[in-house]
């Protein structure tokens, strides 16, 4: 009975393994090509709102400031080291308060927000008059884009769109999924 | 000196080791598939947020130049007011226009509300502009038409996404300035 050539002196195998990495190439840069960079201002885990008249996001709009909004949950912290998850205890006395992010600082509270969107106000202000020096009251172009997750309750938002008003920024935009064919339902 | 005579000895075949490479593709591959998170399609509308205590200005400047990013007043403005079920019972939405209040269901039935109050606007429109030369009507009938507001008015304890939910529905059936007005209840 024959074995099939197993009793036969062993030949080396040559597989063609030139489409396997062809296919493994492309792959590989399908992968890198998605990875997304032009959110990167835009924190991943806010679950926004849906909406069928959300228009597609300009790349071209370069002045704008992300804030970013979503209820505080202790859990959601859980993996950040003690350190930073003590900080914030200190900020945010209860779960569900606001938590306000901006990219390069940690979570605030709508307080120190208004606080800080001031500064900022400020300094976009004086570098708008540096540019034009003959202009007495320079407008500032920064259009404030907010990311609110949808598990805040409308009052948090009002509070936060309401000092961005105050402050002086007269354009807001408003971040949703877009839906389609979204069907209705109950409130 | 050896060496040098080597390129005068038949050429054998070279053999790449592509093993490391392709372990190396692999790596980077599996890492790659286990950290990719396709990212939701995010679209933005624009939001206005009528105030007046903030809009009115006390000493208005009679030279300054009109912003170009202000939201035109709008001359007929619905009210859409939004409770949730626990406080408005069958009706948690109402809707106000012209001094008319009428309790709304759910969000089907103020879809309907919203679009029948929108074509009837919509058709008056029409008629006026219908009376202006070819050239002048398009710019107009925008015009007009950005003049039909909307403003949401939920109370404090209403989940945002709810709030969405309405002025997205507003700005589907046709209404252009869908606004977002300060809670009855606030109080933060």
């Amino acid at each position: 009975m024959s074995h099939g050539g197993g009793g036969e002196g062993g030949s080396a195998a040559d597989p063609n393994l030139t489409p396997l990495l062809d296919v493994v190439l492309q792959l590989l840069m399908f992968f890198m090509m998605c990875v997304n960079f032009t959110q990167e201002q835009a924190t991943a885990d806010v679950k926004l709102p849906s909406a069928e008249s959300a228009r597609p996001v300009d790349p071209s709009e370069s002045d704008v400031l992300y804030v970013n909004m979503k209820p505080y949950y202790e859990r959601d912290w859980a993996d950040r080291s003690p350190e930073f998850i003590d900080q914030l205890r200190r900020t945010f006395k209860n779960e569900g308060d606001t938590m306000v992010m901006v990219v390069g600082k940690d979570p605030m509270s709508p307080i120190y927000a208004k606080v800080w969107l001031d500064q900022f106000y400020k300094d976009q202000k004086s570098a708008a008059r540096a540019l034009d020096p003959g202009n007495p009251d320079p407008s500032v172009k920064t259009v404030i884009v907010l990311r609110a997750s949808e598990a805040l309750t409308c009052d948090q938002v009002y509070q936060m769109l309401d000092m961005a008003k105050v402050i002086g920024f007269r354009e807001l935009r408003l971040r949703a999924k877009i839906q389609q064919n979204k069907p209705g339902g109950g409130t | 000196m050896s060496k040098r005579h080597r390129g005068s000895e038949p050429a054998g075949d070279v053999v790449l080791p592509i093993t490391p490479m392709l372990d190396m593709a692999f790596q980077l591959l599996t890492f790659f598939i286990f950290t990719f998170k396709p990212t939701t399609m995010e679209g933005q509308m624009a939001l206005s947020l009528p105030d007046q205590e903030v809009r009115a200005d006390p000493n208005p400047d009679p030279t300054a130049k009109p912003n170009p990013n202000q939201v035109p007043t709008p001359k007929l403005e619905l009210l859409v007011l939004v409770k949730p079920h626990a406080l408005g019972g069958e009706s948690p939405i109402t809707v106000e226009a012209e001094s008319v209040r009428t309790p709304i269901a759910d969000l089907t039935a103020l879809k309907a509300h919203l679009k029948e109050v929108f074509d009837r606007k919509k058709a008056a429109i029409e008629v006026e502009v219908s009376a202006l030369p070819d050239g002048e009507q398009a710019a107009r009938r925008k015009e007009l038409v950005a003049e039909l507001g909307v403003k949401v008015q939920p109370v404090s304890a209403v989940k945002w996404g709810q709030v969405v939910e309405v002025m997205d529905l507003a700005r589907s059936v046709g209404f252009t300035s869908v606004s977002f007005a300060k809670p009855p209840d606030y109080s933060l």
